[in-house]
């Protein structure tokens, strides 16, 4: 493309009047910071810049000055009362009258108001919130007041209704929060680099059924066991454990199934010494036999699955 | 308050003294520019009232911030001009988006919505356009060129807008356009109007 060429493309360039070929001609001699091109470019807005500079000037009325100093008088009085918010009244909006215009000449703000407009202001406000709360009574008391018939319940059943009504309410928000944690626990694990994934099989009494996965992060120790079919009587304590070639456990935590019916179980391991999760071989999950109290691993019962690294 | 002394003619001075706060400098200012502001604010919002209120906006935006001109980018004229032309830009956007809400008009003759309110040109302005002492640079260039340049330029429509809205092939706008920029460039450079960056 020719020096001349390039120039009046991108006149038309910046008036928004190339086809798509030539507009990613431009784009692609832009991106690849060619400086001929920028050259044209800021040449073309340089022209169109000026542009507007060719006008015939036209007076404005006179009142359009008044307007200006209004509102610059405004400021200014405004200022001198608060000069630490400077920068705030700087950026506050020119109040418009009913017109949609701009009304200089006349004082801004709660100042326009007299007190018995204010004192309207304020019953209207009142009645407004009354049929609000009323409305919000109707929604949430009446249709406690009756049963499943259709038929008018005692205060006490009012009550009691009402009480579980909340209850259940808790519940679901609890379950929906425990879910937003849950997501983001996973959402946490899965973005690490060095995550480990690892297949859980049933140790004893295996079948197709008895299935898992160990998600760990080495980084954070953080981990996540899902397990599928698995034994796992509620109020039992289990521990998993991360094993060496030597059948050496290096890392270790407990945990309890509870009931909540839960496939998966979030586990932070205690700190960890070892510089490369290649160490390990095996993680297993085990019987958890010892009681309160207890500083050994021997009372650790038999073990329910695991799974190799390799 | 500082004084305008018969020294401070300068544009950039004015600007420099606005930045002190300085309400005289800017009424000076003012005088000397409003009638540009205006005309440029009329030409994109084809409305006298919204168009003075553009023009505040321009000199109230240059109270608030004189600090923004950048010298080494343009002159003063050329520096309101371009704030005059995106104020009153913005203006005409909001009150097109608040028409087309009210009016929920479909599109005429092919033309979106939104361009209805900027082809509708007041016969006032009309007959301004007519009267036009076109002048310099602008002069030098056919009323056809003018007019694709200035729809482009003001009203911020492409070449296949300008074209629908005149009736007129892509291909001749396109020409239009072309023809005339590349004319105004010519003229600026050889008349040293105003320097080019």
């Amino acid at each position: 493309m020719s020096s001349d060429e390039l120039r009046e493309l991108t006149l038309l360039y910046v008036v928004n009047a190339l086809d798509e070929d030539e507009r990613r001609v431009i784009d692609q001699r832009l991106s690849r910071g060619c400086p001929e091109t920028i050259g044209a470019l800021a040449e073309a807005r340089a022209v169109l810049n000026h542009l507007p500079t060719l006008e015939t000037p036209i007076s404005p009325s006179p009142q359009a000055r008044e307007r200006l100093r209004s509102r610059i008088e405004r400021q200014q009085s405004t200022e001198a009362r608060s000069p630490a918010a400077d920068s705030a009244v700087r950026t506050v909006p020119e109040p418009k009258s009913a017109s949609g215009r701009p009304a200089d000449a006349i004082p801004s703000g709660r100042a326009l108001q007299s007190p018995a407009k204010r004192r309207y202001s304020i019953a209207i406000a009142a009645i407004i919130s009354m049929i609000l709360t009323g409305g919000l009574i109707a929604i949430l008391v009446v249709p406690a007041m009756f049963d499943q018939r259709g038929q008018l319940l005692s205060l006490q059943e009012i009550v009691k209704q009402m009480k579980e009504d909340m209850t259940a309410y808790v519940d679901d928000l609890n379950r929906l929060q425990e879910r937003d944690q849950v997501r983001e626990a996973m959402d946490q694990l899965l973005s690490s680099p060095a995550l480990k994934v690892i297949s859980l099989r049933a140790l004893e009494n295996a079948n197709d059924e008895n299935r898992g996965w160990l998600y760990w992060d080495p980084e954070s120790n953080r981990c996540r066991i899902y397990a599928e079919h698995f034994e796992r009587p509620e109020g039992g304590r289990y521990r998993l454990a991360l094993v060496t070639e030597d059948d050496q456990e290096i890392l270790g935590a407990t945990f309890t199934f509870d009931d909540s019916g839960r496939s998966f179980f979030d586990i932070t391991l205690p700190e960890n010494d070892i510089d490369s999760p290649n160490h390990f071989a095996s993680v297993r999950v085990l019987h958890d036999d010892s009681e309160e109290g207890d500083e050994t691993d021997d009372v650790l019962g038999r073990p329910i699955f695991g799974g190799s690294f390799h | 308050m500082g004084q305008i002394t018969p020294t401070m003619t300068d544009d950039r001075e004015l600007l420099a003294a606005i930045q002190t706060r300085d309400r005289e400098a800017l009424d000076a200012l003012y005088e000397r520019y409003s009638g540009l502001v205006y005309a440029v604010c009329l030409r994109v919002l084809q409305c006298p009232a919204d168009a003075e209120d553009a023009l505040i906006d321009t000199f109230w935006q240059v109270w608030s911030k004189p600090e923004k001109y950048d010298a080494t980018r343009g002159t003063v004229p050329t520096y309101l001009a371009m704030i005059a032309r995106s104020r009153a830009l913005d203006m005409r956007r909001s009150r097109s988006a608040e028409s087309n809400r009210r009016d929920q008009a479909k599109p005429v003759d092919g033309l979106a919505p939104e361009m209805k309110g900027e082809m509708t040109i007041d016969p006032a302005v009309m007959q301004e356009e007519e009267n036009d002492q076109v002048h310099g640079a602008l002069a030098s260039l056919t009323p056809e060129q003018r007019e694709a340049i200035r729809m482009s330029f003001y009203n911020g429509l492409s070449h296949q807008e300008i074209a629908q809205a005149l009736r007129t092939p892509v291909g001749t706008i396109k020409s239009r356009l072309r023809q005339g920029l590349i004319q105004l460039r010519e003229y600026f450079r050889t008349s040293g109007e105003e320097p080019l960056s």
